[in-house]
């Protein structure tokens, strides 16, 4: 097994998008090897050598964009991502969720920034799929208009879906308050987080519309207390963790941290500041991050596989993995999940409904 | 609308010909008239029975895939004309003929019904016309043979169908009606089995399991390692229509069965028919809820049926609390049994394993349960069941346990055998890519939804 600098090292040194996808199927080899070592290391390596896969890929997506070009027109940029990634949450098997941010140069006209932008946004999806990251379903992408943007027309944005929260402006909203900057100006993905703290403050009432959306999972335990399998398909038999363990958390602990003043994009993290800040009780803390902590260790298990060069996964944990403890675990987390669901929607939802 | 009830009248007027006539003459007898209000009724039963058909044709078509639906549809038209065909030739005959013996009946072969039902007097001479009756019990086997269709959906043959057809009606279903339903037959006066838990429905459900066991599953149901896929009906909403239509047409099925208005008998029958359908709908939705977190669609379809399916063979033999939990536990049995037949990779697009044939069997085991000592003495069949009886407290579920299970005996080996023989000859599944393009283009050479479809 290579060391994690050596991986690092291996990634930087690539000069091509082939040599990049060549050593992303090593690594994946290699992660699906079993090993022994603790799940908390073996998803730090991961994510930290997935940074560095994606950032190379965004580097050759920039340069090949930059050579065409006789100036750049942009004073700064990053490359945001969104999702699981922009939690620190990302496996071998992620799709990829991004988005560009920039400002221009002073004197560039808007429209010629944007074309720049556009084409650059356009590069990295298409260099991150070329490496193996299957584009999102949702088209959260930088190569969508949506997702691609100066930093004022974010601003923008935000405000905008604060003022007029239908379904599509809550989805935008929890999606950037997920954002972390892979590649660029750090300083555009704080301001970024700065903006929608500040929208978010003056509009409370934005926490019952995005409750309403945080609510939803996928049911695990059935009224008698069984596990609910999956009836069909190549997963018969299995259970939908990412519906109906890890995204449920997830959703949960972003609200209580949007209204918690709270910036950190990942799970945990979140966890151990909303504590800190005394938005929540130790027993919470420690009981969240705990069930949490085994959904992560679990969803290193859920099934995955490569197809047509991108790597994908359906969040299912095998029926045999399904052990005696593991579904008592399943169960316990599920229970756990309620509670936390019970708590915010005390907290967040208007009185009469809760 | 006046032109519409001026229609309904004058097709009443044509009904109550023969008593209007003896009106003119000093009046119809009450034989007569109780003859001629039996076979009013009858006769409805008949068509409300044989409209259950259009809800065959919606529950099988909306519940599988659309380059199938004309396929689906139109044969079932067509096999209730070709037995219709075969009853009258000998299916009749091989139930009621009147030289048969224990086994089988005899005689009445290409049946001709006699022109009336009154003698020179104006006396009836029956309690209701042989055609009614014959009528009635077509609509009957009609039924049988659209619950066996079931088992092989999506993937037999046209000509199966058809030969299947005449086999049905004439070796399989006869048979399991002579035995309970004719006067000779062994289980006659002691099986009960009211309107046909087990005549009807297991025995088609029967038929139904050989051949999806001999057909083997559709193209894409189950996954090497054995797990299955859904392979999801095309539309629920013909389905439900299918299973109202059904529910509609059972009232001709169950109630229907009495032959007689005389004594309002039959309206009790309807009254516990809609007490254990409603018992099955609801514990099939809360079953489904509560073993899979969701409350399934088809399944609360499959339990209303399965109530329906249930209550048959007891509707007139229970009280209204009983049929109440015979419903219920037929909601609940379906679920479980729809889920089995999956694990055991029994390819059932219908369901017509659990709906009629596990439905079935509980409902004639039930009348060992639940029957009720003095409708078991109106019906002049059977013992009281096992929380009436005040001696041999099992005699009668004896007596429905042997009696499902050599009839389902005979029905599942009769028909294997019978397929088996079809299919070392000619074959019963259509080829892998008909199969694939759909059985509209292979065996009709026109899609049911043209426009949706491409050749």
């Amino acid at each position: 097994m290579r060391h994690d600098s050596d991986w690092h090292h291996h990634i930087t040194q690539a000069s091509t998008t082939s040599q990049l996808f060549s050593l992303r199927l090593a690594y994946s080899q290699e992660v699906e090897a079993p090993s022994a070592e603790a799940w908390e290391m073996q998803q730090q390596r991961m994510r930290t050598v997935h940074d560095a896969f994606m950032r190379r890929a965004v580097h050759f997506a920039w340069a090949a964009v930059e050579s065409t070009w006789d100036t750049n027109p942009l004073q700064s940029f990053a490359v945001l991502l969104f999702g699981s990634a922009g939690r620190h949450e990302h496996t071998s098997w992620s799709d990829q969720d991004n988005g560009l941010i920039y400002t221009a140069k002073q004197g560039v006209p808007a429209a010629v920034a944007d074309a720049f932008a556009t084409q650059v946004g356009g590069s990295v999806c298409q260099q991150l799929e070329e490496i193996g990251y299957p584009p999102c379903e949702g088209e959260v992408l930088a190569r969508d208009k949506r997702w691609c943007g100066s930093l004022t027309q974010w601003q923008e944005g935000i405000r905008q879906s604060c003022e007029n929260p239908d379904f599509y402006a809550v989805r935008h909203l929890l999606i950037v308050a997920d954002a972390r900057v892979i590649y660029g100006d750090e300083r555009l993905g704080v301001q970024l987080h700065e903006v929608l703290h500040q929208q978010l403050q003056g509009h409370t009432e934005m926490a019952v519309r995005m409750l309403s959306n945080t609510l939803r999972y996928k049911v695990l335990v059935g009224l008698m207390g069984n596990l609910l399998t999956e009836p069909y398909g190549e997963d018969a038999g299995g259970i939908d963790l990412k519906y109906g363990a890890y995204l449920p958390f997830v959703n949960a602990i972003r609200l209580i941290s949007l209204f918690g003043g709270i910036r950190a994009t990942s799970t945990l993290e979140r966890i151990a500041r909303l504590h800190d800040s005394h938005v929540i009780t130790t027993a919470q803390a420690n009981m969240w991050r705990e069930a949490f902590e085994t959904i992560m260790r679990y969803r290193l298990a859920t099934t995955h596989k490569a197809e047509a060069g991108t790597f994908g996964s359906r969040g299912m944990l095998a029926s045999t993995f399904l052990t005696k403890e593991v579904k008592q675990q399943l169960k316990h987390i599920h229970r756990v999940g309620l509670s936390l669901q019970k708590w915010i929607k005390q907290r967040f939802a208007p009185e009469g409904e809760r | 609308m006046a032109k519409k009830f001026g229609l309904i009248f004058a097709t009443m007027a044509l009904f109550l010909l023969p008593v209007t006539a003896l009106a003119q003459e000093g009046g119809p007898t009450s034989s007569a008239l109780n003859m001629g209000l039996n076979a009013l009724w009858v006769m409805l039963a008949f068509m409300l029975v044989l409209l259950m058909q259009g809800g065959f044709i919606m529950l099988e078509t909306g519940s599988t895939r659309m380059k199938n639906a004309g396929h689906v549809a139109g044969k079932t038209i067509f096999t209730v004309g070709l037995a219709a065909i075969v009853f009258w030739a000998v299916g009749y005959g091989l139930i009621f003929g009147a030289d048969g013996n224990a086994f089988i009946g005899l005689g009445n072969w290409f049946f001709s019904p006699s022109f009336g039902a009154l003698d020179a007097a104006g006396e009836a001479t029956v309690a209701y016309p042989d055609a009614v009756f014959f009528l009635f019990q077509f609509a009957f086997v009609a039924v049988s043979l659209s619950i066996a269709w079931g088992g092989f959906a999506e993937r037999a043959k046209l000509s199966i169908y058809a030969l299947f057809t005449v086999l049905f009606v004439a070796l399989i279903y006869p048979v399991i009606a002579h035995w309970i339903w004719s006067a000779d037959g062994w289980l006659f006066g002691h099986k009960q089995d009211f309107a046909g838990s087990t005549v009807v429905h297991l025995t088609g459900a029967c038929a139904a399991l050989a051949a999806t066991l001999l057909l083997r599953p559709r193209i894409g149901k189950y996954n090497k390692d054995g797990s299955a896929n859904a392979i999801l009906g095309h539309n629920q909403v013909f389905t439900a229509l299918g299973v109202l239509l059904l529910w509609v047409g059972w009232f001709g099925f169950n109630a229907g069965s009495t032959v007689g208005v005389g004594d309002g008998f039959f309206a009790y029958v309807a009254f516990t028919t809609m007490i254990a359908t409603g018992a099955g709908a609801v514990s099939s939705l809360f079953t489904s809820w509560m073993v899979s977190g969701k409350a399934d669609i088809t399944t609360t379809l499959n339990g209303t049926l399965a109530g329906l399916v249930a209550i048959t063979a007891s509707c007139a033999y229970v009280e209204p609390w009983a049929a109440l939990v015979i419903g219920l536990i037929a909601g609940i049995l379906v679920v479980g049994s729809m889920r089995m037949f999956e694990k055991l990779r029994i390819d059932d697009p219908i369901y017509a394993l659990s709906v009629h044939g596990v439905a079935g069997i509980w409902g004639t085991l039930s009348n060992g349960i639940f029957a009720e000592t003095s409708l078991v003495e109106k019906l002049a069949t059977g013992k009281p069941g096992l929380l009436y009886a005040t001696s041999e407290p099992f005699a009668q579920l004896w007596v429905q346990f042997y009696g499902v299970a050599l009839c389902g005996l005979y029905a599942f080996v009769v028909s294997y055998v019978l397929l088996w023989i079809l299919k070392k000859v000619i074959g019963l599944r259509v080829t892998e890519e008909q199969e694939i393009i759909g059985l509209d283009l292979s065996e009709h050479g026109a899609y049911g939804y043209p426009e949706a479809m491409k050749k």
